[in-house]
C-alpha cells in the first residue's frame, strides 16, 4: 500500500472564518474512503484542495505532485464530480461522449456506453432535456469509463431516488473499483456507503475527528442494546453516545472490554450513522 | 492538435451565433436578389441600369468591384459584433452554469481552453466571414447581372474576374487586417470574461468608459478616448476617400465614381503594416491573454 493523498497542516481560510485547521490525513490506494461531516465542516473546500480548485496552506500531495501547482498532470489520473448538475445544459449526450472520448485518454467508450445502456438517457438529447436523475447517472457513467487512479466524488447521488441510489454505489463496487483505484466519497447518506466503505474520516468545524479504517472501527468500536437493569452499570463505562430504543437504551463504546459489554446486552457492530453522532457530539462537548 | 480541434469544435457547437448570423445575411441578400432589389446606380430611379450602361466597362468594373468591397465589409461587421460578444462570454459562460468544474475535471491546460477560444474569435469566425462574404458576393452578382440583363445590357460584368477575385482578395485582406488590429480587443475581452465575478459585459465596458470620463473631467484631455477610438474605429479610416461620392444625386455617375480612385487601399494597408500601432497592439495581445489564462487557472471557483 502506498500513500496516494497525504496532507499535513492543511489549512485554508475564507476572510476571517477558518475552513480547515492545519488537518493531517493520509489515504492509501485501493481505498473507499468516506470523508463524512455536517454542512459547513469544511468536507468540499478539502476536497477542492486535494483537486487543485483552490489554494491551500500547508503540505498536500496527491499521486505525488503539487494539486494546486501540477493541477494539468494531475487530472490525467484523477477524475471528479464536484458538484451535481455541472454538465453543460447546451450539449448533447452524443457530443459529451465524443468530446470526452477525443479529448481523455483514459476514456473507454465502450464501458461509458455499457453504463448507459443501462439509463433511459438517448444519445440525442440534450443535457437540460434530461431529468436531474439521467443527468447524474450520465455523469456517473462518463467518469466510471474513465481509467483514473482516484475518484473523487462529492455528493453524487444528491437528487437521485433511493433505487438509482443503490443501484450506483452497487456499480461502483462491483465494476468500477478494484485495488488499482482509490475513491474518495463524501455524503449525507452514510446508510448508503457504509457497506462499502473500507475508511473513514469524519470531519467537523474544519478539523479530523475521527481517521480509522472499518476494520479499526469493528474492533475498538461497539454498539449495546442496553437492558434496563443495566443501565447504571453501562454508564460507568461511559458510553460516547445514548438512545432510546424499544424496551433497551442503545449505547456506543469505545475501547471497553467485550466481556464486559455482553454482560450489559446485546453487542453489535455499531452503525457508521450511530458513531458519526457519537464521535461529531462528543468532539463538540 | 487534435485536442485543439476538438476544443474548437466544442465552441462552434455551443456558440451558434457563429454561424447562423452569418446564414441570416447571406437570407437577407438572397431576399434582396429576389425581389429585384439589387441597385445598380442612383437608387429609386428607373434609369439606374441603364444609366449604369452608359459608362465605360472599366469604371463599371471599378463600381462592382466596390460594391463588393462593401458587401464583405458588411459582412465583416456583423461577424465583428458576433466575435465581441462571444470573446466576452467566452470565460464567463461556463463559469455562470458551473460546468467549469466539469470541464476543469478533464485533462485539459486552461492555456488551451483559453488559446481554443481565441481561436474561435481569431480565425474560425473570421474564416466563416470570409466564407460568407464570398458567397454574398456571388448572390449579388447573380442579382446584379439578373438587373442588367432585364435592363437590355449584359450582365458579364457582375462576373468579371477583376471584379470577383478583386471582391475576394479585399474580404481575405480585410479580415486578415481586422484579426491583427482587433486581436488586443479580443483579448481583452477575454480577460474580463475570465475575470468578472458576474456581468461580463459591464466590467468589460465600465473601466476604459471610466477611465476616459475620468480624463475628461478632471485633465481635460481627450488621450483615453481617442486612444479607444482609435482601436475601435480606425480601421475604417483606410476605406474613406477624403471625399465621398455622392451617389444619391448622381448626375454624372463616372465622375463621381472617379473620387473613388483617392482610396488608395493598398497604400493605407501598407502604411497600417507598417506601423508600430499594429504590433504593439499585438503584443498587447499577448500578455492579456496570458493575464486571461492565470486568471483562469488560479480564480478558485469555489466561493
Amino acid at each position: 500500500m502506498t500513500d496516494l493523498i497525504v496532507a499535513r497542516g492543511l489549512g485554508k481560510s475564507f476572510g476571517s472564518t477558518r475552513a480547515l485547521h492545519e488537518v493531517n490525513f493520509r489515504v492509501n490506494s485501493g481505498r473507499i474512503v468516506g470523508l463524512i461531516g455536517p454542512n459547513g465542516a469544511g468536507k468540499t473546500t478539502a476536497l477542492k484542495a486535494l483537486l487543485g480548485l483552490t489554494r491551500f496552506e500547508g503540505e498536500l500531495s496527491v499521486l505525488g505532485l503539487d494539486p494546486y501547482r501540477q493541477r494539468y498532470q494531475l487530472m490525467q489520473d484523477v477524475c471528479f464530480i464536484a458538484d451535481v448538475a455541472v454538465l453543460p445544459r447546451w450539449i448533447r449526450v452524443r457530443q459529451l461522449i465524443d468530446f470526452v472520448a477525443a479529448t481523455h485518454p483514459k476514456f473507454r467508450r465502450e464501458v461509458c456506453g455499457h453504463f448507459l445502456a443501462r439509463s433511459d438517457v438517448k444519445a440525442t438529447s440534450r443535457v437540460k432535456e434530461l431529468s436531474k436523475g439521467m443527468v447524474t447517472q450520465l455523469h456517473l457513467a462518463i467518469v466510471m469509463a474513465i481509467d483514473a487512479k482516484l475518484l473523487v466524488l462529492d455528493e453524487p447521488t444528491l437528487g437521485l431516488d433511493i433505487l438509482m441510489r443503490k443501484q450506483f454505489y452497487d456499480t461502483l463496487l462491483n465494476e468500477y473499483f478494484d485495488e488499482q483505484r482509490t475513491i474518495l466519497v463524501t455524503t449525507h447518506q452514510v446508510e448508503e456507503v457504509e457497506h462499502i466503505l473500507t475508511d473513514l474520516l469524519f470531519i467537523d468545524r474544519g478539523r479530523i475527528v475521527l481517521d480509522a479504517t472499518m476494520d479499526e472501527v469493528q474492533e475498538k468500536y461497539a454498539h449495546v442494546a442496553v437492558r434496563p437493569e443495566h443501565l447504571a452499570a453501562a454508564r460507568t463505562h461511559k458510553p460516547l453516545g445514548e438512545r432510546q430504543g424499544l424496551g433497551r437504551t442503545h449505547m456506543l463504546f469505545r475501547g471497553v472490554e467485550r466481556a464486559d459489554l455482553e454482560r450489559l446486552g446485546e453487542v453489535g457492530v455499531p452503525s457508521v450513522a450511530d458513531l458519526f453522532v457519537a464521535v461529531i457530539q462528543g468532539a463538540r462537548a | 492538435m487534435r485536442r485543439f480541434l476538438w476544443l474548437i469544435r466544442r465552441e462552434i457547437w455551443e456558440n451558434k451565433a457563429i454561424w447562423i448570423a452569418p446564414l441570416i445575411v447571406l437570407a437577407c441578400m438572397v431576399l434582396l436578389t429576389v425581389t429585384g432589389n439589387v441597385h445598380l446606380g442612383p437608387i429609386g430611379s428607373s434609369e439606374g441600369e441603364s444609366a449604369f450602361g452608359q459608362i465605360p466597362r472599366e469604371t463599371q468594373i471599378k463600381l462592382v468591384l466596390i460594391a463588393y468591397a462593401g458587401l464583405a465589409l458588411v459582412v465583416d461587421m456583423v461577424m465583428g459584433i458576433v466575435a465581441f460578444f462571444y470573446s466576452i462570454d467566452s470565460l464567463y459562460g461556463d463559469r455562470r452554469d458551473r460546468s467549469v468544474l466539469f470541464w476543469k475535471s478533464m485533462p485539459l491546460s486552461d492555456a488551451e481552453t483559453v488559446l481554443s477560444k481565441f481561436a474561435v474569435a481569431a480565425i474560425a469566425i473570421p474564416v466563416v466571414a470570409i466564407a460568407a462574404a464570398v458567397l454574398a458576393q456571388f448572390v449579388i452578382a447573380a442579382g446584379g447581372s439578373a438587373k442588367l440583363a432585364m435592363a437590355g445590357l449584359s450582365g458579364s460584368v457582375m462576373w468579371a474576374p477583376e471584379a470577383v477575385f478583386g471582391g475576394i482578395l479585399i474580404a481575405v485582406l480585410w479580415c486578415i487586417t481586422a484579426i491583427l488590429w482587433y486581436a488586443p480587443v479580443i483579448a481583452y475581452l477575454m480577460l474580463a470574461s475570465a475575470w468578472a465575478p458576474r456581468g461580463p459585459f459591464l466590467w468589460a465596458v465600465l473601466p476604459p468608459v471610466a477611465v476616459w470620463v475620468l480624463e475628461r473631467v478632471v485633465l481635460h484631455s481627450e488621450y483615453v478616448g481617442d486612444f479607444i477610438a482609435n482601436r475601435l474605429f480606425g480601421l475604417y479610416r483606410l476605406l474613406g476617400p477624403r471625399s465621398p461620392p455622392d451617389m444619391e444625386n448622381a448626375k454624372n455617375l463616372g465622375a463621381e465614381v472617379a473620387k473613388l480612385s483617392d482610396v488608395d487601399l493598398p497604400g493605407s494597408l501598407r502604411e497600417l503594416y507598417g506601423s508600430p500601432e499594429l504590433w504593439l497592439g499585438i503584443v498587447a495581445a499577448g500578455v492579456l491573454l496570458a493575464a486571461a489564462m492565470w486568471v483562469r487557472r488560479y480564480r478558485d471557483e469555489t466561493s
